[in-house]
């Protein structure tokens, strides 16, 4: 998504949103699931604050969670692409911060990316997977996921930097390209993963909160605003909408409804 | 002067020639013998007595001596008749008759016929007397006409066991043209109430009428008495075989200096009696698979025969057939210190050789009597022989000699046999063959007992038979079976009456002679068992980890060497051992018989080749060579196997070959097998001082060696232990570098040497490296299966370095791929598959994490000394390690920890080095 679109779509109340508030009775955690098959993806997410200005925008954070498994409990099929688009009242500004570039970071570890890109940390949190190793059984992982402002081939990205230790360090950089959505979604992050991650393993959850608030900083890497109309304390909306794309052609998607109150 | 003495001479010359007679014209005018009866008409039953043996000579010339050669089987029974001292032989006879012309005034019961002398003084018959022979001969008859004794000497034929009667020393003067010799067949027949007919009364001592060969009365036995009916035995007995056939006289008579012969015949003998034998077989032990000796008595009746007048002789035994119980074989050990008996000595055998003259003495192994030989009341004795095996008149392995004698009568018996042991069951079959036709009424043969006995009795308890096959001289093919049986019916001393499986708990003793941990040391083994137990089939055993052998300088013995060992005979191989030198690792000692008193075959214990799939075997050729028998070799060749993960050297039971049982029909009784290796620098200490163990795997034979179906395995643990651990110290020093790539997110290889400075050897190590290296997942396309790894089918894909290692104990370094395999763990393994003089070594490295970095730990390494360790994992598109931070950035270190074998540890934290540039070049 350019930049310029973002920026427009920011100052935009989100008066349509309200106008299909569904108020309160969307719990803010709750899961968003969508199955094909025996294939099932819960996608889950939030922002803080939810009180946000009625004009205008504050910075937010973002937190988007997803797991993959299957019903029948066999290994879910390799993860190929996946896409988050983002409210089109959100807005995500990789000016904001200093990028890097994925080269630093990968390979590497958590503490010595966060060392190198510290700066241009965006966001952080979680990853499972399940170790894939040619003549071995699967191995479950866990480890960190950080993210950080970015530019691949001189556009805007957002690099999610995974780093597990075990059963041996290793690290994975995921660049996510931010482009421009259509509808609700204004900011579409996407990214394919490299088919070597079909050897390797297959990815079974991933949370991430992306910060927006910079600390101390002047120009928010992510902000948002509650557009209710007037009467209105709160309105629904779409927070975002994942769809992942499997190796066996499966694509499922999840929206996220959310609510936001109004403030001023 | 001079011509009148010459005259002389001649004319003296001339008288001499026309006396003297012309040479080869000394001939026999007539021969005759005759066998009869009383009536006068020929004796034709064989073995009987006739009343009288007519033998008549004639020559032209005045005989001077004389062969008279009776046929085999006439036999001459000197004890049954009194014999005539020299006293009554040279004292002239006075009759009262008439003048006697006789120089000898022998008893009457010494008188065994007359003689009718043709002399130049007339014709006169003379009594023949039994006389007190000289030593060394069986017999003598003399008589003395005109006072000129004449002595017929009789001796016997050692070739075909007939008689010579010779007489000698005839002077000229007597002028012996003729003799008509009549030998009664039964000197003392006759009663003193009413005188038979055969009674030769009338022809005895003074009524001898020597004018006519008349009588002038009759004279009894004893003078005034004939001889009790007790007392009257035979004094001739016509041979017992052949039957059909004329038996032959031969005659050779000398005069002047020349000789002449003649041959006669009497009837064809007839009616041949074929009463045979009971045989009698005794074993001098009841006790179970002890020694013993063995008793062998054939008690013969002589079918009333060779003294009774009235009888008829039973035949000559010709082949005796002994067939021993299966289980009663050759002591082994009866051959330590036995020596043997050459043909030529055997030949140098007489009656009257000295002891040594002819076998010597230490190849004596038994004794052997003959009773009633010829009638004589006195035993002869002897003793049996071992013929040198194959050099023998059967070219056997097994062969004896046998010889009983009679010094003072001549009399020598001597016999030899084979021995043919069953080459699978090693039963004993003896077989004598043309025995002397010699009539005898008891043959004893004892084989010897002792701590070097002959025999070992039967390994269990039970009844055993012995069987012998006898055919005579009367019918040669026509065999007469008889069995005889014997009782084994205890254990040795005071073991159980052994009953169906025998017991087998073989001892074991083995260990390091030199106990210090990691030191070069001789190695001993021992393995023993008793004489009642099973055994030996085959051994197999599992040495304790570390205890190994150095093969540097060390050659094999050649799979063709060890084939022709086989074949050689066992002096040959210890003369010149098939194996070279340099293969030679040491040396045993196999014991051979039952009881405390083995029989020690010494051998050599060699380093071979590849054997049944191992790498290795060890060669044990021994010499068969006891005494002087040589069965050949014992090759016995076992497989190496040196496990793949701990480097622990065991005697494969699969790949190994049995222990033999018996070799060309001799049962070995191995009880007791020492093995030494003792090459210089060879054997190896473990540096573990933890109790371990050397367990054994010994196979038993069940209670039939025949059978592998009753066979049983047996295992034996000994405790093995090395000590002073501590004193050997432990100092590993390892260094890890990173090549190639010193970019961040490049492929470095990486080489890390590990070279211990002394000490015990490195049991396990765990090396991680910093956080600053990631293991390239990327990379890992293939990993090689265990399944593949077993079978050496890893595929080209999943190596992933290289390793090498050096080792003294090997000529040459064992190196090989370095492999991804998988394992039960999250992460491969990575396994260094190492190689080297066929040797096959697996490092495996269980990899994980610890704070951060790749760990690789390495477990259970074999307990062997090791110069340098060195591993290179590949770098570039192949490279398993991927750089998380630029290698050139700081300061890396790894963290290792070691363990020794010893228990001792260490740690080290080696800088992870690189090539980087120097720093102002950055």
């Amino acid at each position: 998504m350019p930049q310029t679109g973002v920026a427009m779509r920011h100052r935009r109340a989100l008066t349509i949103l309200a106008l299909c508030a569904l108020g309160a009775a969307v719990p803010a955690a709750a899961r968003e699931p969508d199955q094909k098959g025996n294939l099932r993806v819960s996608f889950s997410g939030g922002i803080a604050p939810k009180r946000l200005p009625r004009h205008g925008a504050a910075p937010i954070s973002v937190r988007l969670g997803g797991r993959i498994t299957t019903t029948d409990g066999s290994d879910p099929p390799a993860l190929k692409r996946i896409e988050i688009a983002i409210n089109r009242e959100g807005r995500l500004d990789p000016k904001a911060r200093p990028t890097c570039d994925v080269d630093k970071i990968q390979p590497s570890s958590t503490s010595y990316a966060r060392r190198v890109c510290g700066a241009a940390r965006v966001g952080e949190g979680s990853f499972s997977a399940s170790i894939a190793i040619p003549e071995q059984s699967p191995y479950p992982s866990r480890g960190t996921v950080t993210a950080f402002n970015g530019t691949e081939n001189g556009r805007p990205v957002v690099l999610l930097h995974i780093f597990g230790a075990k059963p041996f360090p290793t690290s994975f950089t995921l660049p996510l390209s931010v482009s421009r959505g259509r509808g609700r979604f204004g900011t579409v992050l996407s990214g394919r993963l490299p088919s070597v991650d079909v050897h390797v393993g297959f990815v079974t959850g991933l949370s991430l909160q992306l910060d927006g608030s910079g600390r101390r900083r002047a120009r928010p890497y992510l902000s948002a605003g509650c557009p209710a109309p007037p009467g209105f304390s709160q309105i629904p909306f779409a927070l975002a909408r994942a769809s992942f794309s499997f190796a066996d052609k499966r694509t499922l998607s999840s929206t996220l409804e959310r609510v936001c109150t109004a403030r001023g | 002067m001079i011509r009148a003495l010459l005259a002389a001479m001649a004319v003296a010359a001339c008288a001499a020639l026309a006396l003297a007679p012309a040479a080869g014209a000394f001939e026999l005018e007539g021969f005759e013998v005759a066998a009869k009866k009383l009536a006068g008409d020929a004796e034709t039953q064989a073995g009987a007595h006739p009343y009288a043996l007519q033998i008549d000579l004639e020559a032209d010339e005045a005989i001077e001596g004389l062969r008279l050669s009776l046929p085999p089987g006439l036999l001459v029974n000197p004890t049954t008749v009194r014999e005539c001292g020299p006293t009554g032989f040279g004292t002239p006879r006075s009759s009262p008759y008439e003048a006697s012309a006789s120089g000898e005034n022998c008893s009457n019961a010494s008188q065994v016929g007359v003689a009718t002398v043709e002399t130049t003084a007339g014709t006169r018959t003379f009594g023949v007397f039994n006389l007190e022979p000289a030593f060394g001969s069986l017999f003598a008859l003399g008589l003395s006409p005109y006072g000129t004794p004449l002595v017929l000497d009789g001796r016997l034929r050692e070739s075909d066991a007939g008689l010579d009667v010779e007489l000698t020393g005839v002077p000229q003067s007597l002028g012996l043209r003729s003799l008509k010799m009549t030998i009664w067949g039964t000197p003392w027949w006759g009663d003193d109430s009413v005188p038979p007919l055969e009674s030769h009364d009338s022809q005895r001592g003074d009524c001898l009428n020597e004018q006519t060969g008349g009588s002038h009365g009759s004279c009894l036995v004893f003078g005034t008495s004939s001889a009790k009916k007790n007392e009257i035995w035979s004094y001739l007995t016509l041979p017992t075989t052949p039957c059909g056939v004329r038996p032959t006289f031969s005659l050779a008579a000398t005069s002047a200096g020349a000789t002449a012969t003649a041959t006669d015949t009497i009837l064809a003998l007839v009616d041949c009696n074929e009463a045979l034998t009971t045989p009698k077989v005794q074993l001098m032990t009841d006790a179970a698979a002890a020694r013993t000796g063995l008793a062998f008595n054939l008690d013969v009746s002589d079918g009333g025969g060779i003294l009774n007048p009235g009888g008829v002789a039973r035949p000559a035994i010709k082949t005796a057939i002994a067939s021993l119980p299966e289980g009663l074989t050759i002591n082994p050990s009866l051959a330590a210190g036995l020596g043997s008996c050459g043909e030529a000595e055997w030949a140098r055998e007489t009656a009257t050789s000295e002891p040594g003259a002819g076998c010597p003495s230490n190849s004596k192994i038994g004794t052997v009597v003959l009773d009633g030989t010829l009638g004589l009341p006195e035993q002869l004795k002897g003793s049996v022989y071992l013929a040198t095996p194959r050099a023998n008149p059967f070219g056997t392995l097994l062969a004896v000699y046998m010889l009983a004698r009679l010094p003072r009568r001549g009399l020598i018996v001597k016999s030899q046999g084979k021995i043919e042991p069953d080459p699978v069951t090693g039963r004993l079959v003896a077989t004598f063959d043309d025995l002397p036709r010699l009539l005898y009424t008891h043959f004893g043969l004892n084989l010897r007992e002792g701590q070097r006995s002959t025999l070992i009795s039967p390994p269990a308890c039970g009844t055993y038979t012995a069987d012998l096959e006898a055919s005579t001289w009367a019918k040669p093919a026509v065999f007469v079976h008889n069995s005889s049986f014997f009782l084994v019916t205890r254990g040795e001393g005071t073991a159980p009456c052994p009953h169906g499986a025998l017991p087998f708990s073989p001892s074991l003793l083995a260990g390091s002679l030199n106990a210090a941990a990691g030191a070069y040391t001789p190695f001993y083994l021992r393995l023993a068992r008793s004489g009642s137990e099973q055994e030996f089939t085959s051994y197999s055993a599992d040495f304790p980890p570390g205890l190994l052998g150095n093969l540097s300088g060390v050659a094999t013995c050649p799979d063709e060497a060890i084939a022709a060992a086989a074949r050689r005979s066992g002096r040959e191989e210890q003369a010149a051992p098939s194996c070279p030198a340099a293969s030679s690792i040491g040396h045993t000692i196999a014991g051979y018989g039952v009881g405390g008193s083995l029989a020690w075959a010494p051998g050599g214990l060699y380093l071979g080749g590849p054997y049944h799939g191992s790498p290795l075997s060890v060669v044990a050729i021994d010499a068969a060579t006891i005494g002087p028998f040589d069965l050949g070799t014992v090759v016995i060749r076992q497989a190496v196997r040196i496990d793949r993960r701990t480097a622990q050297v065991s005697l494969d039971p699969a790949g190994s070959d049995p222990i033999p049982h018996i070799l060309e029909g001799i049962p070995l009784h191995l009880s007791d097998i020492r093995v030494y290796v003792d090459r210089p620098h060879f054997m190896v200490n473990p540096t573990s001082c933890d109790p371990m163990a050397i367990s054994s795997r010994v196979g038993g034979a069940g209670s039939n060696p025949l059978s592998a179906g009753d066979d049983t395995v047996t295992e034996s643990s000994r405790r093995y232990q090395v000590l002073d651990c501590i004193a050997i110290g432990f100092r590993p020093k390892l260094s890890i570098r990173l090549r190639g790539s010193r970019k961040h997110g490049g492929y470095p290889s990486l080489r890390a040497v590990y070279k211990p400075r002394r000490g015990a050897n490195l049991k396990a190590v765990s090396v991680t490296l910093p956080p600053s290296t990631f293991l390239a997942q990327e990379h890992i396309r293939k990993v090689c299966t265990k399944a593949q790894f077993a079978v050496d089918n890893c595929p080209k894909g999943s190596v992933y370095g290289r390793a090498r290692a050096v080792t003294p104990l090997l000529g040459e370094p064992l190196s090989g791929p370095v492999y991804l395999r998988s394992s039960p763990n999250p992460v491969p393994d990575l396994v260094a598959d190492l190689r080297g003089r066929g040797i096959e070594i697996e490092v495996p490295g269980r990899i994980d994490t610890s704070r951060g970095g790749i760990r690789a730990n390495f477990e259970s390494l074999p307990d062997a000394p090791v110069t340098s360790f060195t591993m290179n994992l590949f770098g570039g598109k192949r490279g398993l390690l991927v750089n998380a931070e630029p290698p050139c950035r700081g300061v890396h270190r790894t963290n290792a920890r070691f363990i020794a074998h010893s228990n001792a540890t260490a740690i080290a934290r080696p800088q992870l080095r690189a090539k980087c540039p120097k720093r102002g070049s950055r």
